[in-house]
């Protein structure tokens, strides 16, 4: 096995391909807090947990998708992973180095773990060419110097995303959404990464242009043996893409399995309720939608008890209110959590 | 209209695959000269390039904004006075020392001659030569100062926004103070400390102005800092400089590009002044220390103090003319409505 590595360890490329059996990216009990300044002397007078506690693990070749409705801490996770916000509490490994809040030490591992943003139109600078987007990650983190070769490996990079080499001396605003998107993920591309974190990265598109997002994404995982971290609201496109789910609910999740069981097999309530809101096509299943009554609770201020019981349709027991429900274990996969199968 | 697929392969790949990107520059070299007789639209080849050549260029033409009556006045002003400075041994009649010294062939404040066809100032100085000689110091302080206040205050306000916290507090305290103070009173008391020499008001002019450039950058630098793009090149590894100068600056460049325009007229404009008030450097020939001069002979020889106050205007309105096309073309607001 091999030896965790933290501290002060100089990481090197070698460290960073080397193999390793375990799961590519490991988050353990993460917590994320966002502090809220206000008042006359601007001090800190509150936090936002964002997110509580959170813990789960991505094998090489799968899709981990991680659903919830919005404010409940999906995208806080990625850009965590991301060091892009510091945790406050918790772990994330790469495979077996440890990467929590040291944005500047990590820069060898950022090769390895790239992330795709929700507004593609966003996250490309306006006044830079798409050579030396695509081309950035190269420059920077593999430190490539010559503009030819880089200009031959973008050409390679955009081929893969179906975009064409009359492409690369365009700006940004002379694509349409999708092929925006396609660009974002051959930037993503291009270090060659293990993990990919796509927060939400077909929500800013139309449906067709989605399909053709999510077969790309498809096949490059296929080709380049990639795992992704699939954030999303979207069910139906996480049943097409995803492996396993992880349903969150105000910073914490409720429930995780495979599609099937999360799908075929659904045991909380608020997952049955997010599966009842998607668009239905028969008759049958339109009757039977539950509809959640109030809004999702302040993060700031969270419930006590389980999170979910002041929206819950079921709750029956008097501790839902009281403490927070424990992991249960269903099967090997599927994890819930809630009182109804506590005991 | 020939379409990309008609467009022969062969030609595609030349100009498309990178390796041969830099094929091109070397073949418009050697194999130019045949095409130099031929009429662009009898050649096969060349109406394949010139397709090519338009697919490949960029979409946005910046000359075409500047498309307006009174940026095009404004510019031709601007070459005018810059041609005065340039090339003044050569259009000017008279040199330099000879219009700094005194003229004994002539009677002081003489009106319009052949000679002398904007008339004659004290000491029996030509007008008109004056003018020209005028407009080097003026755009070379103007510029200079202007350059330096844009540089140092484009990279102090980017710094300060991008960092925060105690930095831009504390960057942003002592902009306050400089401008606190008012600005013509605080250069004639550091002029009359320093010396009125060239460089020193240069530098003063310079420094008084970074403040406004800071101060003009930071506000947009925040605005672009919580962007997407920002945080997306950090994923892509981008150290904290990449970020603020080839991510954050290029995109929020365009006000003080039109700052930059609208001050050196203002500049200028207050260059005069102090000559005028007597502080300027007295080895240079200066406009507002010519108007200073013949003050008071405006009654009896109006042209002496007239001309030099032409020459202020020209340049001021020229640079403003322009600071303002500039602000059109660069406003992407206003894109739809010009184009009427």
């Amino acid at each position: 096995m091999n030896e965790a590595i933290t501290g002060k360890t100089k990481i090197t490329n070698k460290l960073i391909n080397q193999n390793y059996d375990g799961p590519l990216l490991t988050v353990k009990n993460l917590a994320v807090d966002y502090p809220i300044i206000g008042g006359i002397f601007m001090r800190q007078i509150g936090t936002v947990k964002a997110v509580r506690d959170i813990s789960f693990s991505v094998y090489p070749d799968e899709t981990l998708g991680i659903v919830g409705e919005s404010g409940c801490g999906k995208t806080t996770i990625a850009k965590t992973i991301l060091n892009l916000v510091e945790s406050s509490k918790g772990e994330i490994w790469y495979k077996n180095i440890r990467i929590d809040n040291r944005l500047k030490k990590m820069r060898k591992v950022r090769q390895k773990i790239q992330m795709v943003f929700q507004d593609p139109d966003a996250s490309l600078s306006p006044r830079m060419k798409i050579v030396d987007i695509v081309g950035e990650p190269l420059r920077n983190l593999q430190g490539m110097r010559d503009g030819t070769e880089i200009r031959r490996k973008v050409l390679l990079l955009l081929k893969q995303v179906s975009l064409k080499a009359e492409h690369l001396d365009r700006f940004p605003h002379e694509f349409s959404g999708g092929q925006k998107q396609r660009i974002v993920i051959a930037r993503a591309l291009a270090c060659e990464p293990d993990v990919i974190c796509l927060d939400e990265p077909t929500s800013a598109l139309d449906v067709s242009v989605q399909a053709q997002i999510l077969n790309l994404l498809k096949d490059l995982q296929e080709k380049f043996h990639i795992a992704y971290v699939f954030i999303t609201h979207d069910l139906s496109v996480i049943h097409h893409i995803g492996h396993r789910i992880g349903v969150m609910y105000l910073g914490l999740f409720v429930e995780t399995g495979t599609i099937d069981d999360i799908f075929y097999n659904t045991q909380h309530p608020y997952t049955k309720a997010l599966l009842s809101a998607r668009p239905a096509v028969s008759e049958d299943e339109k009757q039977h939608k539950i509809i959640l009554e109030g809004e999702i609770p302040s993060p700031s201020n969270p419930p006590t008890g389980c999170s979910f019981h002041p929206r819950c349709q079921e709750k029956m027991l008097p501790e839902c209110n009281k403490e927070s429900p424990h992991e249960t274990i269903l099967s090997d996969t599927h994890h819930v959590w809630c009182w109804k199968y506590a005991k | 209209m020939i379409k990309m697929s008609e467009v022969d392969t062969k030609i595609k790949e030349k100009y498309y695959e990178p390796e041969n990107f830099k094929l091109q520059f070397k073949e418009v070299l050697t194999d130019y000269s045949k095409f130099l007789f031929k009429p662009g639209k009898e050649d096969e080849e060349l109406k394949k390039r010139d397709f090519l050549y338009n697919r490949l260029k960029s979409k946005r033409k910046f000359a075409t904004k500047l498309d307006n009556t009174l940026t095009k006045i404004g510019l031709v002003a601007v070459f005018i006075v810059i041609c005065w400075a340039v090339f003044a041994p050569w259009i000017a009649r008279y040199n330099y020392f000879f219009v700094q010294g005194i003229d004994y062939s002539v009677s002081w404040y003489d009106p319009p001659t052949a000679a002398h066809p904007f008339g004659v100032s004290k000491f029996g100085r030509d007008v008109l030569s004056r003018l020209i000689w005028g407009a080097r110091s003026s755009l070379s302080i103007g510029l200079i100062a202007i350059v330096m206040a844009s540089i140092f205050g484009v990279i102090v306000g980017i710094l300060s926004a991008y960092q925060g916290g105690i930095i831009d507090s504390i960057i942003m305290r002592i902009v306050d103070i400089i401008m606190a103070f008012p600005g013509l009173i605080m250069i004639i008391i550091i002029v009359s400390i320093l010396g009125n020499e060239m460089y020193y008001i240069m530098l003063i002019y310079g420094v008084l102005g970074i403040p406004g450039y800071a101060r003009l950058i930071r506000g947009s630098v925040l605005q672009e800092k919580t962007k997407t793009y920002v945080e997306a090149s950090k994923v892509s590894g981008s150290s904290d400089w990449r970020i603020m100068f080839r991510h954050i600056l290029p995109n929020c460049i365009a006000p003080v590009i039109v700052a930059v325009t609208f001050n050196v007229g203002g500049i200028i404009l207050s260059l005069a002044g102090l000559s005028f008030l007597g502080f300027g450097d007295y080895a240079l020939i200066e406009w507002g220390t010519d108007i200073n001069i013949a003050r008071s002979r405006l009654t009896t020889a109006p042209w002496a103090s007239i001309w030099p106050g032409v020459g202020i205007f020209i340049t001021v309105l020229g640079f403003m003319l322009i600071g303002d096309g500039l602000r059109d073309a660069l406003d992407p607001r206003l894109q739809g409505k010009k184009k009427k």
